[in-house]
């Protein structure tokens, strides 16, 4: 049998090209050389069908604008409420924007921020644990910016009611942190609570809704009947 | 466009570093935002997911583990969940007998635009020559000629250049796992 066919004759093939003889006889007889080559043309197809650079279109300044004022406004791991104001962490992003990040330059503007009253800045669609009960029906959270901080809303339909009540925490997935915000009367269907100053929504970045007993003990009855990860 | 290599600006994501969004953004939003304009109906939506994408890199960095995949491929796994969540939030909102059936499941996309994007990256003459082949249809003889390059270097960049593209989609698709 013919020796394998040159590496580079192989990507000649694949785009078309005529090679030596012997090559193209040898690549029909040799599952490896074909193999190779089948993976070739597949990139050379691809290729040809992307239309190439030219063909990527870029998203216009406002996108990126639209980025660098939401994460302006994010919060940061704060431990003390007076340490060092949030929107100090994303200058060096915005001055990097102003700078000329965008690409094509020209008319770059929107950075100041535009306070809504509220904006939905991330959401969670919440769902029942693998391992814990079944409240059927449907519920989501958000997270919403206010002038005055930040809030979570719960909306949630045809889930059915609490042993106890509902209440709605803040959870640290990693580790298992919680910050209660407030509970949910039986057959509620929506409630917004305020979020405490100075959380971390960077690792406070789920919302978790137990059914809680009406024992008096404020901690977690660790039964979680809906729970969701915060998303932009 | 090849300042600081991809893997680089991956540690520094992950690390939390602003700059390196910016830089992630600077690369390869044209990526994110072609693949979006080709999967959703309007522009407006495109920017929408492009936005929402960053945003969720920014705020999922800490998942991202630079040892074991590189930002685009990464950028564009995140950029097809929010493309599906956006045809899963039309489906709801429209009526089940008005639903189009449509398959959003569009891995041609992406592939598409990633080795357009890395033929973006090859730097040149590979990219020139790559370009000449890909899409003027010339032979590695008349793009040697047109270049005045020997045969074998303009071979060479072809074949590396496939290599590269090939192992573009490679992680492309292992992002989609």
């Amino acid at each position: 049998m013919q020796q394998h066919c040159d590496s580079e004759d192989l990507a000649l093939l694949a785009l078309g090209e005529p090679v030596d003889p012997a090559c193209e006889e040898h690549v029909s007889a040799c599952p490896q050389c074909s193999a190779e080559l089948a993976d070739l043309r597949q990139v050379v197809s691809v290729g040809r069908a992307s239309g190439g650079p030219d063909a990527l279109e870029s998203p216009p300044p406002r996108v990126w604008a639209a980025i660098s004022d939401q994460l302006a406004s994010e919060p940061v791991p704060l431990k003390r409420p007076d340490t060092a104001p949030p929107r100090r962490r994303w200058t060096g992003l915005v001055a990097a924007a102003a700078a000329g990040i965008l690409i094509g330059g020209g008319a770059v503007a929107v950075i100041t921020g535009q306070n809504t009253p509220e904006t939905v800045v991330a959401s969670a669609q919440l769902a029942p644990m693998p391992d814990g009960p079944d409240r059927g029906g449907s519920a989501e959270a958000t997270l919403n910016r206010t002038d005055s901080g930040y809030t979570v809303t719960v909306k949630a339909s045809g889930v059915a009611g609490p042993e106890g009540f509902y209440e709605v925490w803040l959870l640290d997935p990693e580790n298992s942190g919680l910050i209660a915000l407030g509970s949910i009367a039986a057959g509620e269907q929506e409630a917004t609570f305020p979020v405490p100053d100075g959380v971390d929504l960077d690792t406070f970045n789920a919302v978790d809704v137990s059914d809680e007993p009406l024992d008096g003990d404020p901690t977690h009855s660790t039964v979680t009947v809906l729970r969701g990860t915060l998303e932009a | 466009m090849q300042d600081v290599d991809v893997a680089e600006v991956g540690r520094q994501l992950a690390a939390g570093e602003e700059s390196a969004l910016a830089e992630a953004y600077e690369r390869w939003s044209r990526l994110v935002y072609t693949v979006a304009l080709r999967s959703v109906a309007t522009q407006a939506d495109a920017e929408d997911i492009t936005q929402a994408v960053f945003i969720s890199a920014w705020r999922s960095r800490a998942s991202f583990n630079p040892e074991a995949g590189n930002v685009p491929g990464w950028l564009l796994a995140i950029t097809r969940r929010r493309i599906a969540d956006h045809h899963r939030k039309r489906r709801d909102e429209v009526p089940l007998d008005n639903a189009p059936e449509t398959s959003h499941d569009a891995p041609d996309i992406t592939d598409q635009v990633s080795v357009a994007d890395e033929i973006d990256e090859l730097g040149e003459p590979a990219g020139q020559i790559i370009r000449l082949a890909f899409y003027d249809d010339l032979t590695h003889q008349q793009i040697a000629e047109r270049l005045n390059m020997p045969l074998g270097t303009v071979k060479s960049h072809i074949r590396r250049s496939l290599l590269k593209m090939r192992a573009r989609l490679e992680v492309t698709h292992a992002a989609a796992l």
